[in-house]
């Protein structure tokens, strides 16, 4: 009896800690100290633009950039679209040491797939889902936000998912924003 | 008839009895869990008319989230996006005018977490409260519980 106290004990005791590792609905809507942050690599501020001009000028750059419209809404500032492409990684840290390993083992064989894939990295197939919102700001102004994310396969068919996540990138968000400048060719100041 | 048929025709007529309250296929569609409670968690009433400025600022407020936004409508008041943090959650925030003088806004959740699981709607009461704290912040208005 007290063999199977002590078992149930240690389930749910188990139990607790595991559902702490799990992220729920409320860890997905929490403000925090990076959410100003990541507002300012998002969103710039064109003077002398208007909101219409900037919502076309986006559309633009996203065409240029290989991207689908998914959807559109012009009178709240709204485009939604996405792209299919096959990036790059760098090899982690464990694929790296592995690398070594083997190319240590046999190094004939593993030797230059390892420098390969060192120079190469391991292929991302994955899709890009952006939106892009624009606001009307006070004196002939528009401000501009794009936020992004991925989800990236193991495959090439898209058929095995993998990751998920925000494109959080800081160089992500300039490089955007330097193309769309100049194709507005406008006076641009960081919001 | 023995004692063994009886029992055997008893849980029959049981088991039809109980089949029935299993309940059309065709209307799962419309058992959602206790619904008023549900909705009260979703909905929030604001005293302004300017709809266009509250999706404006619903589209805000979900990109402060981190959610990239799939679709709005400006004529039906409605917008959808999808976050991705390894986890998957989906929200659409609709707003409709309430009387004369106000706007409801009525959001609704739908949460994926990490690996096989299937998406669940949201039904906690915590994650709608702070995504309606976040917008009256962002519109400088109080938001209040409907009556």
């Amino acid at each position: 009896m007290r063999f199977i106290m002590h078992g149930l004990l240690s389930v749910s005791l188990g139990g607790l800690f595991l559902a702490g590792c799990t992220t729920s609905p409320t860890e997905a809507l929490k403000l925090d100290t990076q959410t100003s942050e990541l507002r300012g690599l998002q969103t710039r501020r064109y003077t002398g633009a208007s909101e219409a001009a900037m919502l076309s000028a986006g559309l633009g750059v996203l065409q240029d950039l290989g991207f689908t419209l998914d959807s559109s809404e012009s009178s709240l500032g709204v485009i939604a679209a996405s792209r299919k492409l096959t990036g790059h990684r760098p090899l982690n840290t464990k694929e790296a040491v592995a690398g070594l390993i083997y190319s240590a083992i046999v190094p004939y064989v593993a030797g230059p797939i390892m420098a390969y894939r060192a120079a190469v990295g391991y292929k991302e197939p994955q899709v890009v889902h952006l939106c892009l919102v624009t606001q009307p700001a006070a004196g002939e102004a528009a401000t501009v936000r794009i936020t992004a994310q991925r989800r990236v396969y193991q495959d090439e068919k898209l058929t095995q998912l993998i990751k998920l996540e925000p494109l959080n990138d800081p160089a992500f968000y300039r490089e955007f924003f330097d193309r769309l400048a100049k194709s507005v060719a406008l006076e641009e100041q960081k919001s | 008839m023995n004692r063994s048929t009886v029992s055997l025709l008893a849980a029959l007529g049981g088991t039809v009895l109980l089949g029935g309250c299993v309940g059309n296929p065709s209307l799962a569609v419309f058992a959602t869990e206790s619904q008023v409670k549900l909705r009260s968690y979703q909905t929030r009433v604001f005293d302004t008319t300017d709809r266009e400025k509250m999706l404006r600022t619903v589209l805000a407020t979900l990109q402060d989230f981190g959610f990239v936004i799939e679709k709005a409508d400006a004529t039906l008041g409605s917008v959808s996006g999808t976050k991705l943090n390894q986890y998957e959650m989906r929200m659409t925030v609709t707003v409709r005018p309430q009387g004369e003088t106000r706007l409801l806004v009525r959001a609704s959740a739908e949460f994926k977490p990490k690996g096989n699981a299937a998406a669940r709607p949201v039904e906690d009461a915590a994650p709608y409260r702070d995504f309606f704290a976040a917008l009256e912040k962002s519109i400088f208005l109080a938001a209040h519980q409907v009556d």
